[in-house]
């Protein structure tokens, strides 16, 4: 069964790097942009399961980005990994309301920028490039991918109880 | 015991990954595009598509007032038409009577977008080095404007980098009185700024940027912007601003490839 579940982790990944890397790289509203494999990578790291799913999702996921981008090779992977394990650790400690996770995914998207940033530039000083660029423009992007984040963040997190509310009212439990 | 060898396995399976790319980055990649490209191509056209949707309802109220703004626009245009084509007949008989080539030659190659980097200003089009691409070749759009140049040429899909990349700067040349030039550099996120213009010379909003003859890597003359913004400080021995570039406003569907041209 963990085979299975891993291997479709795998092609679900592969087809999200594909989909974002074409359908959603278009210039979108403010320069925003939707990580869909970041977005799945910390929904799986928030569930109670004791597997590993979001660390697996985030290896293979960016690598996957790694080949279909034209970014240095292992910036997705490093990035989503390592964002991968702080939400791990993070929702372990804290209580699972709503407003916990909603709190924790603003850390994790505030994790994930910081170490997005920091590989880049580590990657900028090798290469001896300037393609790391803090501006007023870059902020109000990032500001408005995290808007579009949160949004799809907060509705997946409510579906599963809209779901279960409307399961006791009409008696299928 | 189990444990060890897991992460064992995981380690040396990393190791030859890291060997793998730096080794065969290249055809690994164009492998993978050439799998997926057709997806990627009907994937872009949609987003491309959605993107334009989204934009115009956006765009839906400000639609009066830009009508009637390109409608002076469009006939001030028209004029100058008239003016240039009266020079153009001009220079054509002044260039035979002084015995030189009358038109430009440019040879061009028709591409598509395959995908592009959600953090980088680059992207990646379906053809490469078996069509005779290969790097620092310009890219254009179907209008004329320029978009980048060729950074990367896989042997079926090329890198290409736009002018607004962080690092991409060039030499331009503003269509204002006495032709002042300058450099346009990318700031990322679809942006272009420019600097070096003397503080003397008279230019303003809307006046039209090109491709300066300076430049090693594109033909001069190729259309780039137009002024969007413009900086002038006393304190300041130049002008600077940002560019509103014309690849934006166009439809990043179809480009051309600059293969050669001759001045």
């Amino acid at each position: 069964m963990r085979t299975i579940i891993s291997l479709v982790m795998i092609i679900v990944s592969s087809l999200l790097a594909l989909v974002q890397t074409s359908f959603f790289s278009y210039p979108g509203l403010l320069g925003g942009s939707l990580n869909l494999i970041f977005l799945l990578v910390i929904i799986l790291s928030f569930s109670e399961s004791r597997s590993n799913w979001g660390l697996w999702t985030a290896f293979w996921g960016g690598l996957f980005l790694d080949l279909f981008s034209t970014h240095p090779f292992g910036l997705a992977i490093v990035t989503l990994s390592s964002t991968a394990i702080i939400a791990k650790k993070m929702s372990g400690l804290m209580q699972k309301s709503l407003t916990a996770k909603v709190l924790l995914f603003l850390i994790s998207f505030l994790c994930y920028q910081l170490v997005n940033g920091g590989v880049t530039l580590f990657f900028s000083f090798i290469k001896h490039t300037s393609s790391f660029q803090l501006n007023l423009s870059s902020m109000l992007a990032i500001i408005v991918s995290l808007g579009y984040h949160l949004l799809i963040f907060i509705v997946l997190m409510l579906l599963p109880q809209f779901h279960q509310k409307n399961n006791h009212r009409y008696g299928y439990f | 015991m189990k444990r060890k060898y897991k992460i064992i396995f995981w380690t040396l399976f990393l190791l030859a990954l890291c060997l793998v790319m730096i080794f065969w980055n290249n055809p690994v990649r164009n492998s993978l595009l050439g799998a997926t490209s057709s997806l990627q191509k009907s994937l872009w056209q949609a987003g491309s598509n959605t993107s334009e949707f989204l934009g115009a309802i956006l765009k839906s109220q400000g639609l009066k007032t830009e009508n009637e703004d390109l409608k002076t626009e469009n006939i001030a245009l028209k004029s100058q038409i008239s003016e240039l084509k009266i020079a153009q007949q001009d220079n054509i008989e002044l260039k035979k009577a002084l015995g030189l080539q009358t038109d430009k030659k440019w040879q061009v190659e028709m591409v598509n977008i395959v995908s592009k980097d959600q953090k980088r200003d680059t992207l990646i089009i379906d053809k490469g080095q078996k069509q005779d691409l290969a790097k620092d070749m310009p890219v254009i759009t179907a209008e004329g404007a320029l978009v980048g140049k060729i950074t990367e040429a896989f042997s079926d899909f090329s890198e290409v980098t736009l002018i607004s990349e962080t690092d991409f700067s060039f030499n331009i040349e503003i269509q204002a009185e006495n032709n002042p030039s300058g450099v346009a550099r990318g700031s990322g996120g679809f942006q272009v700024g420019f600097d070096y213009i003397p503080k003397d010379a008279a230019i303003k909003i809307g006046d039209l940027i090109t491709t300066a003859s300076m430049n090693e890597i594109f033909p001069r003359g190729l259309l780039v912007g137009e002024i969007g913004s413009l900086e002038k400080s006393d304190a300041e021995p130049y002008q600077k601003g940002a560019i509103a570039p014309f690849f934006v406003q166009s439809q990043l569907k179809t480009l051309f490839v600059v293969r050669r041209y001759s001045p």
